[in-house]
């Protein structure tokens, strides 16, 4: 295979899976049993899950590489899923 | 076009991987699950701590391993899909191949997991989380098992030389890797969320 691809296949799975093994130091960095509620940290979760996506569809789905319109859309949905998702989980928190 | 957005395209040609159907399907899903993941935002607001005490009860690192093997499952997919562009088409069936194993650990290790719990008899009715936890985790298997036939067809399409379309094969990697990122999404808000 071309090594150019492949190297780079291998290093976006190896920053998705590196990210992905850093949510266990999240959850001792927490306190643990009982889960306790962050703000901080849910939001964190929400974007750095997001940012993976991104990452899966615009190198393993080669969005990359797509026509403008596919890039746009892909963007658009993970902003919008961003702004809902963080919208809901903070609405009302600071009360 | 503006002036950037040419020079980009003079530098590489444009293509949408696989058939453009899927992806109109692909981000019609992907909107019916930030849809889910909203109505289950809205109903863990009311009960957070509730939601969180049900929560402790899911196991972490199960999570994360079930996101590895996924993570590896696309990994092998995305080989496979320039493997096969590159004519090495006994490589592509190889990586086939290879996610067809980690998409079975992935279906071994959830029903390990599903089983565990409704021995600790946490099961869909138990609360509002096991509700939520089950309807995703089995929505999201659903569609692994529909990936299934995906890779069926990625693999028939290499196994013969007189077929490998290459517009299949990518269709077929597209739907897989949406798989994996579901449960991205998925693993983020029933695990690791506080």
């Amino acid at each position: 295979m071309n090594t150019r691809f492949e190297i780079r296949l291998a290093a976006v799975w190896l920053v998705l899976s590196l990210i992905t093994l850093g949510y266990l130091l999240v959850d001792h960095g927490a306190d643990g049993w009982p889960l306790e509620a962050s703000a901080l940290l849910s939001g964190t979760v929400i974007l750095v899950a997001l940012v993976k996506v991104r990452l899966i569809l615009l190198e393993f789905m080669e969005v990359r590489y797509a026509p403008v319109l596919l890039r746009r859309l892909v963007d658009l949905w993970v902003i919008l899923t961003a702004a809902v998702l963080l919208g809901l989980y903070l609405a009302g928190n600071a009360a | 076009m503006d002036s950037a957005t040419a020079m980009r395209a003079d530098r590489e040609e444009k293509f949408i991987p696989g058939q453009p159907d899927m992806w109109a399907f692909i981000l019609f899903e992907s909107c019916v699950f930030t849809a889910y993941f909203a109505v289950y935002l809205y109903y863990r607001k009311q009960d957070v701590s509730g939601f969180l005490a049900s929560q402790a009860q899911l196991d972490l690192g199960t999570g994360v391993i079930n996101t590895l093997v996924l993570l590896l499952s696309s990994w092998s997919m995305a080989r496979c899909v320039q493997a096969a562009r590159e004519g090495n088409h006994g490589a592509a069936l190889n990586n086939v191949m290879l996610t067809v194993a980690f998409a079975l650990a992935f279906v071994v290790s959830k029903v390990g997991e599903w089983a565990a719990k409704i021995d600790q008899g946490l099961t869909f009715t138990s609360d509002e989380f096991f509700s939520f936890y089950y309807f995703f985790t089995i929505i999201h298997f659903i569609h692994l098992l529909i990936g299934f036939l995906f890779l069926g067809i990625a693999w028939y399409q290499l196994a013969g030389p007189a077929r490998r379309s290459q517009e299949l094969i990518e269709t077929s990697a597209t739907y897989w890797h949406m798989v994996d990122f579901l449960w991205v999404m998925i693993f983020a808000l029933l695990y690791v969320l506080r």
